[in-house]
């Protein structure tokens, strides 16, 4: 099932980022612009290059790079030079995302763009397969010799 | 209108918050309770400590009993005190009872209070004054205030940490939320291990010298007063002691106790504590063994017997405190920076030849066998307990009904063990692949060769297997779910000479996810070898493979 995750940025905010792209492979260049729409109240902001896990398993997330940004400038631009992983991909227990968020001095999500980062530049689905393995399909304890 | 990317999502935030709210709640209740007890022991204690302490004169101070109490035992005292230039008379021991059911404990408080030959009053009134304070109940006051306000901490650090709403996903990892769960596995393993080590320190500990010390104590004659089986209502049901009130007399001075064994409890089965106090009636001749360096302390049976367990109650909490703080300081030891953090190192391929089965199988068969005489043995406890009540004419319906699930596992454990062991004695085989670094689209050579083991093998195969692995907590129990997105056969045979020795060739997918692992998530690929053997367990070896993502280089 495709879903946004948006859901934890205020996406309306006064301060907006925006991707040149969405779907990237690793080791390129994500580039793009905080613009700023309204007045803020925040002192100062940093932007975040980071992965997150959602799923089954306890959420993961790992802050890749960190910039600061000038909280008094109408535009600024960014550039974050990508890893090597982890892929994106979707799977039946984990699903792993790449995004860039704004946040304030107080830890606060000013804004929150999701992207995909994998060879070919979309998200990797893991479909579930049966669970069988053994020699000749069987799966026995003891094996006799037949007379 | 700004373009959005979308990637799935399975579960989502909101619920855990939900779930951590409600679990803070309740949490942070049972915590404030405990620390309003707590508050209420340390103003006791305070008002207690401002009492004035005077010089009095005491008439009477003696243990007096009847036996038809629940509590048989009671301090009895009269004493006087001058204050202001005004006598006081009075006739309390202390501020909270002085009855008991541990003769030797009250006896002790007696003769400390004649050593003392102090009595307190409450300034604002004089006459009310007693023999005795009780300085741990601030301490007691202070230790559980202090626990409270630790749990009770706990309990607003969950419920803040789940009201996520507006905080940045992003501060989830590294450098808060994670970095904090990852403190929480270690905080609570060093809490087991303190409160295993206090309670090995403070119990554990002395009981082991006392228990070596009696072994040595001189026997007196004595003459018992009364016995009987007390009995002991609780939350569990009634529980049964023993009760035998003896007098003996040792050095020339007569004393009196009613301990029978060196630990004082309370067990079910009423039966087996009938058959020991019917065998002291009131008024029999007997000999006890007397504590020679403090006299009023003495027992009639210097054998420890089954209470000698409840000794050993700190080892699991320091087995298991230790063992998890020496895994979390194993794990903490090889940090990634964050830019390849959860990938694997390139410089981690395999040693070649690969050994795939032996250390697991040991593990396994060793690790069966370690658990089952752990299990077998606890159950054996209460199985024989059960038996005793039951032999005893009045069996404990409860113990054996609720034993009987304990009993079953430790019988599947058991029949288990047979396998485990003939599969040490099973084909071993070595691994070798080629090219040693995997990425998606390698065309990999896998050979194999018996190494060891023994085994009439009649076929083989060998496949490829990707994992998702997702490990979360549920209540108090933390759960691992798996699920198989990959599987494919690169090998199959039933010609002997390809069993023992032999290749496989394969490609890993193109599109395929690199190894991965973070705290709770994990891509894991590996290659089962199974190998159908007569009359012993099958071969079913894990070859871990490690697949790195596409360098630099694949993509210009």
């Amino acid at each position: 099932m495709k879903a946004n995750l948006n859901q934890d940025a205020n996406r309306d905010g006064p301060l907006q980022i925006e991707l040149d792209h969405f779907h990237l492979q690793p080791f390129q260049e994500l580039r793009g612009r905080i613009r700023k729409t309204g007045s803020h109240n925040a002192r100062s902001l940093r932007l975040r290059l980071f992965w997150f896990t959602r799923g089954r398993g306890d959420e993961d997330t790992t802050i890749v790079e960190e910039q600061t940004i000038a909280a008094e400038q109408v535009e600024v631009g960014f550039l974050f030079k990508l890893p090597e992983g982890p892929y994106s991909f979707a799977g039946q227990l984990i699903t792993l995302a790449w995004a860039v968020e704004l946040v304030d001095e107080k830890e606060n999500a000013l804004d929150f763009v999701p992207f995909l980062l994998s060879p070919t530049g979309e998200e990797i689905q893991l479909e579930a397969v049966a669970n069988q393995d053994s020699a000749k399909g069987t799966q026995k304890w003891f094996q006799f010799r037949q007379k | 209108m700004r373009k959005r990317a979308t990637t799935s999502s399975a579960t989502s935030s909101p619920k855990n918050a939900r779930a951590g709210g409600c679990f803070a709640i309740i949490w942070c209740s049972v915590s404030s309770l405990f620390l309003i007890g707590g508050i209420f022991l340390i103003i006791k204690g305070v008002k207690e400590a401002s009492w004035i302490e005077v010089p009095c004169e005491i008439e009477r101070l003696e243990v007096t009993w009847q036996q038809a109490e629940a509590e048989p035992f009671d301090i009895e005292t009269v004493f006087s005190y001058q204050y202001e230039g005004q006598n006081y008379r009075s006739e309390r021991f202390s501020s909270n009872s002085s009855r008991g059911d541990d003769y030797e404990k009250l006896y002790e408080k007696t003769l400390d209070a004649r050593e003392q030959s102090a009595c307190y009053l409450d300034p604002a009134n004089p006459s009310e004054a007693v023999l005795a304070t009780s300085p741990l109940t601030i301490l007691a006051g202070g230790i559980l205030t202090a626990v409270s306000t630790l749990f009770l901490a706990i309990g607003l650090w969950i419920g803040l940490s789940s009201r996520r709403k507006g905080k940045a996903l992003s501060s989830g990892g590294k450098t808060s939320q994670s970095a904090r769960k990852s403190r929480a596995g270690p905080i609570a393993f060093s809490i087991f291990f303190l409160v295993g080590l206090i309670a090995f320190l403070l119990f554990s500990l002395p009981s082991f010298r006392k228990h070596q010390a009696l072994k040595s104590w001189p026997s007196a004659p004595a003459t018992v007063i009364w016995s009987e089986v007390r009995s002991h209502q609780g939350d569990d049901g009634t529980t049964y002691s023993v009760d035998i009130f003896y007098q003996y007399r040792f050095q020339g001075n007569d004393y009196h106790s009613n301990r029978y064994k060196f630990l004082r409890g309370s067990s079910s089965g009423r039966a087996a504590k009938a058959e020991i106090v019917a065998s002291y009636p009131a008024g029999r001749s007997l000999e006890v063994f007397v504590n020679p360096e403090k006299p009023w302390q003495a027992v009639i049976e210097r054998r420890p017997g089954w209470a000698l367990v409840f000794l050993f109650f700190p080892a699991p909490f320091l087995l298991i405190g230790g063992i998890g703080l020496a895994s979390h300081f194993r794990k903490g030891s090889s940090v990634h920076s964050p830019r390849s953090a959860h990938l694997p190192r390139r410089s981690d391929a395999p040693a070649l030849p690969i050994k795939p089965g032996k250390r697991s199988r040991f593990g396994k068969f060793f690790g069966l066998l370690v658990f089952a005489l752990f299990w077998n043995g606890i159950v054996s406890v209460f199985v024989f307990l059960a038996w005793k009540s039951g032999s005893g004419g009045s069996p404990d319906w409860f113990l054996t009904i609720f034993i009987i699930p304990f009993v079953l596992i430790g019988l599947v454990v058991i029949a288990a063990l047979p396998h485990s062991l003939l599969a040490l004695f099973s084909p071993y085989f070595s691994f070798e692949l080629s090219p040693p670094e995997l990425v998606p689209g390698t065309r990999v050579t896998a050979k194999w060769r018996q190494s060891g083991g023994s085994g009439a093998m009649s076929a083989m195969s060998l496949t490829l297997v990707g994992e998702e692995i997702a490990t979360y907590q549920q209540g108090t129990d933390t759960r691992t779910a798996t699920s198989t997105f990959h599987r494919q056969i690169v090998k199959e045979s039933t010609r002997r000479d390809e069993i023992m020795a032999g290749q496989a060739e394969f490609v890993i997918p193109t599109n395929a996810v690199p190894s991965f692992q973070s705290a709770h998530n994990q891509i894991r690929w590996f290659l089962i070898h199974h190998v159908a053997v007569a009359q012993r367990p099958d071969v079913r070896d894990e070859v871990p493979l490690t697949i790195h993502p596409h360098m630099q280089s694949d993509f210009s």
